[in-house]
């Protein structure tokens, strides 16, 4: 696999989880009785952003594009 | 929507909550990317202390300014008064405050600028939190959508029983992805590639987001963000198009340039 292939599968999978976690915090919030799904969607918006810092202050530097 | 926090006899603004840690994880991917460019870290926190003190004097002023008609009071007493911060007007703040910090630190280069490309979008993302917590006006339009909501509790409540689009949502996850992406290609491009990549996409995403949000239309059925997102993106078009005339291309060579430019 070429190192760009790999950045991209990489940003991918990143983007997914910080998407999976939104939705998932918002569905765990509507689970514990939310009360409207905008409230619900609240929850999931702030699990974004946590979700979000941690992928960037974790993520190793790409690989070397040629 | 919770606008206030009683902790221990004290109150505290959710928004200020929010602000903070805007500040705080800007401080931190500072950190991370000084110390990939060979640069002290420590140099984040004096970042983000000039930021925070330019971006607050900024976003006041330029309230006062859009909302001088309406003000009444002395002038001190409207300068430090509870609310009213524009975020138009603490970014220039705060842009200028920064660079004035790297010009002392000797350190006025398009690397600092791509540092802010990342942390620009990403403190929004965490910005628009605090927004959507507090209830404070920057909501949407009135909307039946079946997320949308009312903020009967805001500091800026809404009329009860109605309920509207809640665009700080949108904005979270539309700019903290722009984050993302950025933070991944911070090592791809030409300096300052990255911060006129920014202006396009962080132009795009606020012209669009306004379509849903309550402000006034002023010129040509247009808000005043809007036209002010207008700019950002033909700034940064410009820049990308000046740029790549000049080198030929966007892209850098290698990691190596990236070091012998922060050098």
């Amino acid at each position: 696999m070429t190192a760009g292939c790999h950045n991209r599968l990489v940003l991918l999978r990143q983007i997914a989880l910080v998407l999976g976690v939104f939705v998932g915090a918002t569905l765990l919030a509507l689970l514990f009785g939310a009360k409207n799904l905008g409230t619900a969607l609240t929850f999931g918006q702030i699990a974004f952003a946590a979700t979000l810092v941690a992928v960037i202050l974790t993520s190793k530097r790409p690989d070397r594009e040629s | 929507m919770i606008a206030h926090l009683h902790i221990g006899g004290i109150t505290i603004q959710t928004f200020g909550i929010f602000f903070a840690l805007n500040f705080i994880s800007w401080g931190l991917v500072a950190a991370k990317r000084l110390g990939e460019l060979g640069k002290p870290p420590d140099w984040a926190y004096e970042i983000v202390v000039a930021a925070v003190l330019g971006g607050l004097i900024g976003a006041r002023a330029y309230y006062l300014i859009q909302n001088h008609g309406s003000l009444h009071g002395s002038l001190l007493g409207n300068v430090f008064g509870g609310s009213g911060l524009v975020w138009y007007g603490g970014l220039l703040g705060g842009t200028i405050a920064v660079l004035l910090w790297a010009r002392w630190r000797g350190f006025f280069s398009l690397q600092l600028v791509d540092i802010a490309a990342i942390g620009l979008p990403l403190g929004y993302a965490i910005g628009r939190i605090g927004c959507q917590v507090a209830g404070d006006g920057d909501y949407g339009k009135p909307s039946h959508l079946p997320w949308a909501m009312g903020y009967a509790d805001g500091t800026t409540p809404t009329p009860p029983g109605v309920t509207a689009q809640p665009t700080p949502i949108y904005e979270t996850v539309s700019m903290g992805l722009v984050a993302l992406v950025l933070w991944h290609l911070r090592d791809r491009f030409r300096p300052g590639v990255l911060f006129a990549m920014y202006l396009v996409l962080a132009g795009l995403e606020r012209l669009i987001v306004e379509f849903w949000r309550r402000n006034n239309h002023v010129l040509g059925g247009l808000t005043a963000p809007q036209l002010e997102s207008i700019g950002l993106v033909i700034a940064g078009a410009i820049a990308l198009s000046l740029t790549a005339r000049r080198h030929g291309g966007l892209g850098r060579a290698s990691r190596g340039a990236t070091l012998a430019a922060a050098a």
